[in-house]
């Protein structure tokens, strides 16, 4: 890839506890490119927000990051308190899960955005781009608290805040629509990918919804147990996918067998993957053996898929 | 008959009093309207299914028919056996609720053993302390848990596992319904599937009826033989599920439907929405839809369109004939209110021919591009 915007090398996250230190995000490397929605899919637990959090270095003090992230010249892993305060915010933007408990439930909304737009409220420009986001209601009753705003309206703003108070080349988009409905969700998807356009920014996009992610992304890593265990780009991922777990996955989909038909469930749970030695999918892989139970395999490159299977081979 | 007949059921919450708008008025009393009128039966062995958004009244439905929310008006009827608010043991176990979050309905202090030995010493089925155990077994075998699942707490199993034991509790005592309220909502995709699975097993094994709340259309579509869509406490289109989710008429359901992102990366759609769900404190005159809909007119605001039988369906619209027409439908998307094409992506700019030569699939041709990849 030429010049990509982020670069991230062996990124491992691990969280101290009483049990012994837990693996979150086990040696994930990936990029993304200028103006791209790189999506990061997988199941609670397999370690995507943990990415996302490290990203942003908004780990808890007791947790070890390791590995390279290169994001303009730097590498966020090294770079001191002082740099990173420059960076986060300014140049990496977040957009968070629970728009209800992301803002102050006890300042206005207008008060709120003050705080992080400043001199732009009094710009007539930005006050008409908020309105042609769906903000004009919010910005009629600006004296609200955010508990008189519904959560698609407090998305919106926050994505707004996220793009427009600083300029970002990169937003980092950690399930958005989650707590959403779906028409509030296919609007707060249209804003994003409109505020991409416009601002050519690149989008990290952590979901567990397989069906969004092929609505917004361009490429997808699909994370599991921790490890990314398969990155391809969106039709390829659904038309020709090469990992197991990612075969699983779109075959387990509703949508994937017909009406009134049994789904095809992955046997086994995902708990305790992270804590394998060898692949974490081969409890509940049907190609797995020795060899997958006690090696990790290394990502191969398979046209312009990137996949970590010791047997990928064997189903081509 | 039916085995379920709910008819004219409404709950309105008191939220307090309205200040008045004119000086030496009366204060008038601030209302939530969760339900107005709805009416539906359920078939023996049928499954229908209640799809909405947050905030439509379709949990409150399923409140009512168990009994933990008394109707301000309706009636409901189990094997014509009209149930009130003061019901027996026997009118409640009539029909049963699996409740929302697992994680949250189960004691986190006792094992799973106990959780589900409760429901039969309340209604004082199973004499002894053996039939009770012999019973709590066999229905954890049924939903596919084992007798080493019953020692541990509901913090020890999973997400999936969590499902299943409530689903057990639920169907210890034979209820006639079972309700359930969002059963896989908070579950991931891969455990999601044996948990539809195991209720497409149930239906097959037990003629059970059910109700399903859902706003998962894909998991209402795999489940249900009927569909009603709610908007705004009321019923708006309700008929056979490959009628309403395939080729919804009613401008509400259209735009629900559309909303709901397709798994296909060849068919990217995000559907232009317009507004936002009206208050239910202060809902629209007339049809509650009609400041969003695209197809309004005067009368829309005037008067509530009622739930009427039009073609192969009910459709509560006051233009129910032009909405079901294609041609309608089509000749009004042509203005910009209607669905937008899909959106640029960012490998559009360089790699535009790519995008133009791929066919346009449908949610059928990934079905049956699947069975190829195994």
């Amino acid at each position: 890839m030429t010049d990509p915007i982020l670069a991230v090398e062996d990124l491992t996250v691990r969280y101290g506890g009483a049990n012994g230190a837990t693996t979150a995000v086990n040696r994930v490397s990936f990029q993304v490119a200028r103006g791209e929605v790189f999506g990061l899919v997988g199941e609670s637990g397999s370690g995507k927000s943990s990415v996302c959090t490290a990203l942003m270095r908004l780990l808890p003090r007791s947790a070890h990051l390791g590995g390279v992230i290169r994001f303009e010249g730097k590498d966020l892993v090294q770079v001191n308190e002082k740099t990173m305060r420059a960076v986060r915010g300014r140049r990496i933007a977040l957009v968070p899960q629970q728009p209800m408990t992301s803002l102050s439930p006890t300042s206005s909304i207008g008060r709120q955005m003050g705080w992080y737009l400043g001199d732009l409220m009094q710009d007539e420009q930005a006050r008409d781009t908020l309105t042609s986001i769906g903000l004009g209601p919010v910005l009629d009753r600006s004296a609200y608290l955010p508990q008189g705003f519904s959560g698609g309206q407090l998305q919106r703003l926050l994505i707004a805040i996220a793009t427009l108070a600083h300029q970002p080349c990169l937003l980092l988009a950690d399930e958005p629509t989650t707590t959403l409905d779906a028409t509030v969700q296919a609007q707060v998807l249209r804003l994003l990918l409109d505020m991409r356009t416009k601002l050519n920014l690149s989008i990290l996009y952590v979901s567990h919804d397989l069906a969004v992610i092929a609505q917004v992304c361009d490429r997808v890593g699909v994370m599991y147990g921790g490890r990314l265990v398969e990155i391809a780009s969106v039709e390829d991922l659904f038309d020709a996918p090469k990992h197991p777990y990612t075969q699983a996955l779109i075959a387990a989909m509703p949508s994937s067998s017909p009406r009134h038909e049994r789904l095809h469930a992955i046997p086994g749970v995902a708990a305790g993957a992270n804590r394998l030695p060898g692949c974490p999918f081969a409890p509940r892989c049907p190609r797995a053996d020795t060899l997958c139970r006690t090696t990790m395999p290394e990502p191969e490159m398979i046209g312009a898929t990137t996949v970590c299977c010791h047997h990928v081979e064997v189903r081509a | 008959m039916s085995l379920l007949e709910v008819s004219g059921l409404t709950k309105q919450y008191v939220l307090g009093q309205a200040r008045p708008t004119v000086r030496g008025e009366k204060p008038r009393p601030l209302m939530v309207h969760a339900v107005e009128g709805v009416s539906f039966d359920l078939a023996k062995g049928e499954v229908l299914t209640i799809v909405g958004e947050s905030g439509c009244g379709k949990s409150t439905i399923a409140k009512m028919l168990v009994g933990l929310v008394t109707p301000t008006a309706g009636t409901i009827r189990v094997d014509g056996r009209e149930l009130g608010e003061e019901r027996t043991q026997a009118d409640r176990r009539l029909i049963q609720l699996v409740s929302q979050n697992p994680w949250s309905a189960l004691n986190r202090r006792r094992n799973l053993r106990h959780a589900l030995e409760q429901p039969l010493l309340a209604h004082h089925l199973g004499g002894s302390k053996a039939e009770r155990t012999r019973l709590v077994e066999s229905m954890v075998e049924r939903v596919g848990l084992t007798n080493g699942h019953l020692a541990q707490r509901p913090a020890g199993v999973s997400g999936g596992e969590l499902a299943r034991a409530v689903l057990a509790r639920a169907l210890l005592l034979s209820p006639k319904v079972l309700v359930l309220d969002e059963p896989t909502a908070s579950l991931d995709v891969s455990v999601k599937a044996t948990v539809v699975n195991l209720l497409l097993d149930l239906r097959e094994e037990l003629g059970l009826s059910m109700l399903l709340i859902t706003h998962e259309i894909d998991i209402a579509r795999k489940l249900a033989d009927r569909t009603a869509v709610m908007y705004l406490g009321r019923m708006v289109e309700t008929g056979l599920s490959e009628a309403v989710l395939e080729q919804p008429h009613h401008p509400y359901s259209r735009m629900l439907l559309a909303s709901m992102p397709v798994a296909d990366p060849h068919a990217r759609e995000l559907p232009d929405v317009k507004g936002e769900v009206a208050s239910a404190i202060a809902p629209p005159p007339g049809c509650a839809y009609h400041p969003r809909c695209p197809y309004v007119q005067d009368a829309c605001a005037r008067s509530i369109p009622l739930l009427r039988i039009h073609q192969d369906r009910m459709l509560a619209c006051h233009r129910a004939d032009e909405v079901s027409n294609p041609e309608f439908i089509a000749a009004h998307s042509a203005r910009p209110t209607g669905v937008v094409p899909p959106h640029a992506s960012a490998r559009d700019v360089t790699d535009a021919t790519l995008v133009d030569e791929m066919p346009p699939s449908t949610l059928a041709s990934v079905a049956e591009a699947q069975p190829a990849e195994h």
